[in-house]
C-alpha cells in the first residue's frame, strides 16, 4: 500500500486551501436592467485582492443568507424599503445597516481584514461614485438570488 | 501589561456629539405637532408626539444622514508589523450621523434644530470592535437625545411657534409642548 509522504500531503493541503477560495464566477459587471419600482437595488461587491483572496464569506440580509462573496465578485439584491442589515461572519462578525428607499441604488463593499486564524469580513456602505467605479472589475456570483422572495424560496428548497 | 492595554483600547469606540449640552431632558416635556418622518420611530426625538389634531400651519420634518468611511492600514504594513499579533491597530472606521429637525410654515423653514455624532472604532486582528450597525444605532440615538434636549430648552418659544396659525385648536386639552393648561 502506498503512503503519502508528509511533504506531499502538506503541499496538497495548501493547494486545496488556496483553491477553495477560487470560486467560479459568472460574467463581468453589467448594471442591473431590471429594478422593481417598489424596491431599492443593492449591489454587494468585493474587489479582487491577493491578500485575503482565499477567504470567502456568505452575506446575509436581515439574517437571511444571500450569496457567498469571494474576491472579485458581486451580486445584486432588491430590498424592500426600510432598514436592512447586511452581515457576514468568519471568525468575527461584521454588519452594516442600510436605510433602503424604493428606486434608490446602494453599494455595499466587502473586504477581508487580517485575523488571528482566518481573515475576517468587513462590509462598508460606500457612495455611488465609489461603488460604480470599483464594481466594474467584479464578476457576477452565479445563481445568487436577487430578491427576498427568491432567497426565501431557495431557503425552503434547502430545508 | 502595556500590550494588553493597547489591545483593549483599540477595541473601544470613541464618540463625539455636537452641540455639547448639559442637563437632562425634562421628564414632562412633550411637543405635540404634525411630524413628517418615515423612518424608524425609535430614532425620532422622543419629546415629539405625533398629533394629527394640531395646527397644520407649522409642520415638523425630521431627517438624518449617515456617512461611512474606512481607513485600513496597508496590508503589507499589517503583515510585517510584529505588534499586530498583540493587538496593534490594523485600521480605523468612521461613521458620522447628522440629524436635523425643521419647523416648516408655508413651505419655508422657520426654525431648525440639528445635532451630529461622530464615532470612530479601531480594528485589530482580534476583531473590528462594534459593528457599523451598532455604531449607526448609537449615533442615531445620541442625535435623537441631543435634539430632544434642545427642544425642551426652547419650550417657551416653541409653544408660541406651534400655537400660532389659522388652524389653532383652542379647544385642545394640551398645549403644543404637552403642558396641561
Amino acid at each position: 500500500m502506498k503512503t503519502i509522504r508528509p511533504t506531499a500531503f502538506t503541499s496538497l493541503a495548501l493547494t486545496g486551501l488556496v483553491l477553495s477560495g477560487c470560486a467560479t464566477l459568472g460574467p463581468a459587471f453589467k448594471p442591473e436592467q431590471y429594478s422593481p419600482g417598489d424596491k431599492g437595488t443593492v449591489y454587494i461587491y468585493r474587489e479582487s485582492k491577493m491578500i485575503g483572496g482565499a477567504v470567502s464569506y456568505t452575506v446575509h440580509a436581515n439574517g437571511m443568507p444571500l450569496a457567498k462573496l469571494s474576491s472579485g465578485s458581486y451580486f445584486v439584491y432588491h430590498a424592500a424599503p426600510g432598514e436592512v442589515e447586511f452581515s457576514a461572519q468568519t471568525e468575527a462578525k461584521t454588519s452594516v445597516t442600510v436605510d433602503v428607499k424604493a428606486g434608490e441604488v446602494y453599494y455595499v463593499k466587502g473586504s477581508v481584514g487580517m485575523g488571528v486564524f482566518v481573515g475576517y469580513p468587513h462590509l462598508l456602505l460606500v457612495s455611488s461614485g465609489v461603488g460604480e467605479k470599483e464594481i466594474v472589475e467584479c464578476k457576477l456570483v452565479p445563481g445568487a438570488p436577487s430578491d427576498a422572495a427568491a432567497v426565501a424560496a431557495a431557503d425552503r428548497r434547502q430545508k | 501589561m502595556l500590550l494588553f492595554a493597547l489591545g483593549l483600547g483599540a477595541c473601544a469606540t470613541s464618540v463625539t456629539v455636537t452641540p455639547r449640552l448639559s442637563g437632562p431632558t425634562s421628564r414632562n416635556c412633550e411637543i405635540h405637532a404634525l411630524v413628517r418622518y418615515d423612518g424608524n420611530p425609535e430614532y425620532l426625538p422622543s419629546v415629539l408626539v405625533r398629533d394629527a389634531t394640531m395646527s397644520q400651519a407649522v409642520t415638523l420634518r425630521y431627517r438624518y444622514d449617515i456617512n461611512y468611511d474606512a481607513q485600513p492600514l496597508p496590508d503589507i504594513a499589517t503583515l510585517v508589523n510584529p505588534l499586530t499579533i498583540f493587538g496593534f491597530p490594523t485600521g480605523h472606521d468612521y461613521i458620522s450621523v447628522v440629524g436635523s429637525l425643521e419647523f416648516i410654515r408655508a413651505d419655508a423653514t422657520v426654525r431648525t434644530y440639528g445635532a451630529a455624532a461622530a464615532l470612530k472604532r479601531t480594528g485589530t486582528v482580534f476583531g473590528e470592535g462594534d459593528s457599523f450597525t451598532d455604531m449607526r444605532r448609537r449615533g442615531l440615538l445620541l442625535v435623537r437625545d441631543n435634539i430632544s434636549v434642545q427642544l425642551c430648552q426652547d419650550r417657551t418659544v416653541l409653544t408660541q411657534l406651534l400655537g400660532a396659525g389659522p388652524d389653532d385648536h383652542s379647544s385642545s386639552q394640551q398645549t403644543p409642548t404637552g403642558e396641561r393648561p
